[in-house]
């Protein structure tokens, strides 16, 4: 997280809640990202839109949503080198372990349970990868 | 066997409120809801809707937006209701089911006013936040036994 304030964010909320939109982003502000540039969108089709366009320093998804839920996104963000390394924290009110398991074996870099903390999400944050580190 | 609740709450409301008038002096007026329901579409198969009433889900949202009570539309209170059934059902079904099943929710219905037509097997679950009752209630029959099972989560 250290490294990522050196340099200008860009993080993607995703989640067809604008409730959910509003208490993720604040927990990233508490947590030391209040200057970064914060983008939202309410599905995943528009997620993937965001960062073809705009390179993000990571991406915040939920998983059930409209359209394009957060694993589809994930997948297809891991699938398309163009976007391969954006790292994809996932949150979920269906995170038992087993559904965990799986999202981490499609590339996410955490999958945090609903509801968010602050403290949970600078955990999360703690495992993005730093910029001088290779892509996954 | 389904039923229209409009109508219901209608039909009912002049006995319910004659007699609260009669014996305590009070006047009665339909209540005012806002409700969100969470299809569970896997491994089992059900709903769960939270039911708040307006009052209480504005004090609600003023302390989640960290705003007035005044500065919420219908389409914003009833994006909190989901948000806060949505996060209710996970841990619920995380509750009643083993640590190693999977399971699946599907995007949240939501509106204002009179529920959903439910079904006939419905549990409904009282709750109270601040002295102000809101409810959850778990529609169909596959949910409404897994919730009456004694699981390793959910043994009190």
């Amino acid at each position: 997280m250290g490294n990522l304030k050196q340099h200008p964010t860009r993080i993607l909320i995703a989640d067809d809640s604008s409730t959910a939109r509003m208490f993720i982003r604040r927990c990233l502000e508490i947590i030391g990202f209040r200057d970064a540039c914060f983008l939202e969108v309410a599905n995943g089709i528009e997620a993937l839109v965001a960062v073809k366009e705009q390179p993000c320093t990571f991406v915040v998804t939920d998983l059930t949503m409209p359209q394009m839920d957060g694993a589809e996104l994930l997948r297809t963000i891991r699938s398309d080198p163009a976007i391969a390394a954006v790292p994809v924290i996932v949150i979920t009110s269906s995170g038992n372990p087993a559904t965990v398991s799986a999202l981490l074996h499609s590339g996410a870099v955490a999958v945090l349970p609903k509801p968010i903390t602050p403290a949970r999400l600078a955990a999360a944050c703690q495992a993005l990868p730093k910029p001088q580190d290779p892509p996954a | 066997m389904n039923h229209d609740q409009p109508a219901l709450d209608t039909r009912l409301l002049a006995p319910v409120s004659e007699t609260l008038e009669n014996l305590a002096f009070r006047e009665t007026t339909l209540a005012s809801f806002h409700w969100a329901t969470i299809p569970v579409t896997a491994p089992i198969h059900g709903t769960l809707t939270v039911r708040f009433p307006a009052t209480l889900l504005r004090d609600l949202a003023a302390t989640i937006w960290n705003r007035p009570e005044s500065g919420f539309d219908t389409t914003l209170l009833e994006d909190i209701t989901a948000e806060l059934a949505n996060t209710m059902a996970g841990r619920i079904l995380s509750a009643l089911l083993p640590d190693s099943q999977p399971f699946v929710l599907g995007v949240p219905l939501r509106g204002s006013g009179a529920l959903p037509p439910c079904g006939c097997t419905t549990a409904v679950c009282h709750y109270e936040t601040d002295g102000r009752l809101f409810a959850v209630c778990l529609d169909g029959p596959e949910l409404i036994d897994l919730a009456n099972r004694q699981t390793p989560n959910n043994r009190t």
